[in-house]
């Protein structure tokens, strides 16, 4: 028999799963990466909110409609030649008078790297399961979920609305290259092709999973040498004892209960 | 049937977790557990032991319990005391001296047994469980004139002092909300509330 048994159902569990989360604070990610002809830098920070928790034997908590809020800064560059053929001019030579000629030789517009960058910001709602974990680490026990697996994220939307966001920055960058006039096509059209819902996804994915991957929140976390009175001053000193072994599991005797078994020593 | 039942919350401390926490008590805060006239106790600021006043004025004494154990119910009885469902008992050795100075009256020592309740303490913000003996009974000789009186006196103050905020009970766990009176059963005190 544990010397101290403290149990919370899954209301209280969710109300302390919300602490947690919110103690998760804003998260931040960045890094760069190629695909395609494409490279990209980016940034990303994110909090987390929200979420109901069930509770399954014997040591899984599932959070529902847990809320990712996010917002990510590109920077995506491209060489132009990549995505829309050079301009080749093959030169012409025009009678003007007589024997005098106005020639204009042949050339070729080798388009250069060009940068766009898009910031966008979103929230995205998902399930996932998490399994207790207790630690210590020399001084404090903790009491952690830790994510199993990686959720699927509904992230098509917002691809699609980032894919337009790129679309629409697009356009001033490339009034600043000269002689885009000549390309002859919809260099934007061109680019939102060459990038796709499914690169714009991946990128998404890319920058937002770190988020989640290995996720955990916070349940608990005493010190070994537990506080158990306060001081009262001028002669009373703090009392403490040790918390010797904690344990947490989920049981059901009823009804799911989230268990902390604890045992402890003067 | 769940720990929490109708509510959302459990804490329980086990006869044995309240045993250590007993002997930690008894270890970092002997003032509890160390009580005389300002004669034996001269400062009130004394971490070692508590300045009660003099008996009638003129008797100083001073009383030392040894670690007192705690059983919870169910427990067998404590000498003549049953212990009943709800209720705990203590047991502990007390050493008592009375003095009229010069003289030393007497220095006895005797057996202690007590039964009381635990009790909530929400107010001014104390959120504890206090514990409050019912009844005191003194296994002894027949003893000199105020050696009981002054013994049992030292022992309600002593348990009236005792106290043990929420959080003790859920090892920081969470505070809760009591919904109910504390309340002891199966060698344990429980707690129910909420958030």
């Amino acid at each position: 028999m544990p010397e101290i048994i403290a149990a919370m159902d899954e209301p209280a569990v969710s109300d302390i799963m919300a602490v947690a989360v919110a103690q998760a604070g804003t998260l931040g990610n960045g890094g760069s990466t190629s695909f395609g002809p494409f490279t990209a830098s980016y940034g990303a920070s994110a909090t987390f909110s929200g979420g109901s928790v069930k509770l399954f034997t014997p040591n899984v908590v599932q959070i529902a409609n847990l809320t990712l809020n996010y917002t990510v800064s590109f920077n995506l560059s491209f060489d132009l030649s990549s995505i829309i053929p050079n301009f080749y001019f093959p030169g012409v030579k025009v009678k003007i008078f007589k024997k005098w000629f106005v020639i204009i030789p042949a050339f070729t517009i080798d388009w250069p790297t060009v940068t766009i960058p898009v910031s966008y910001s979103d929230k995205v709602t998902f399930s996932a399961n998490f399994a207790l974990q207790t630690t210590f680490d020399g001084t404090s026990w903790h009491v952690k979920t830790v994510i199993l697996g990686m959720p699927a994220l509904q992230i098509g939307p917002a691809a699609s609305a980032i894919l337009v966001l790129i679309g629409a920055a697009a356009g001033p960058v490339l009034l600043a290259v000269p002689f885009i006039g000549l390309a002859g096509v919809s260099v934007v059209g061109s680019i939102t092709t060459a990038l796709g819902i499914s690169g714009v996804t991946n990128l998404l994915h890319l920058v937002l999973n770190p988020f989640l991957a290995g996720r955990t929140f916070e349940l608990y976390n005493q010190p070994k040498h537990f506080q158990l009175l306060p001081a009262v001053a001028p002669v009373s000193p703090p009392v403490f004892i040790n918390l010797t072994s904690v344990a947490a599991a989920v049981v059901n005797n009823g009804e799911p209960e989230l268990e902390l078994s604890v045992d402890i020593a003067p | 049937m769940s720990w929490t039942q109708n509510d959302h919350l459990f804490a329980a401390l086990h006869e044995s977790g309240a045993n250590d926490v007993m002997a930690a008590l008894y270890a970092q805060r002997p003032r509890w557990f160390n009580y005389g006239s300002w004669l034996f106790v001269p400062s009130k600021l004394s971490p070692n032991a508590t300045q009660l006043p003099p008996f009638l004025n003129f008797v100083h004494w001073k009383a030392h319990f040894t670690l007192p154990r705690l059983q919870f119910h169910p427990a067998p009885p404590a000498g003549s005391l049953p212990v009943a469902p709800n209720q705990f008992s203590l047991t502990t050795q007390v050493t008592a001296t009375l003095l009229v100075p010069p003289t030393t009256l007497a220095t006895v020592s005797l057996g202690l047994r007590a039964v009381g309740v635990p009790v909530a303490n929400a107010a001014q913000k104390k959120m504890s469980v206090q514990f409050t003996a019912t009844e005191i009974q003194l296994t002894s000789p027949p003893l000199p004139p105020f050696v009981s009186p002054l013994v049992t006196a030292a022992l309600n103050f002593a348990i009236a002092g005792f106290f043990l905020p929420y959080p003790a009970f859920s090892a920081g766990a969470f505070t809760p909300v009591l919904s109910g009176p504390p309340t002891i059963q199966l060698d344990r005190l429980d707690l129910r509330g909420n958030l």
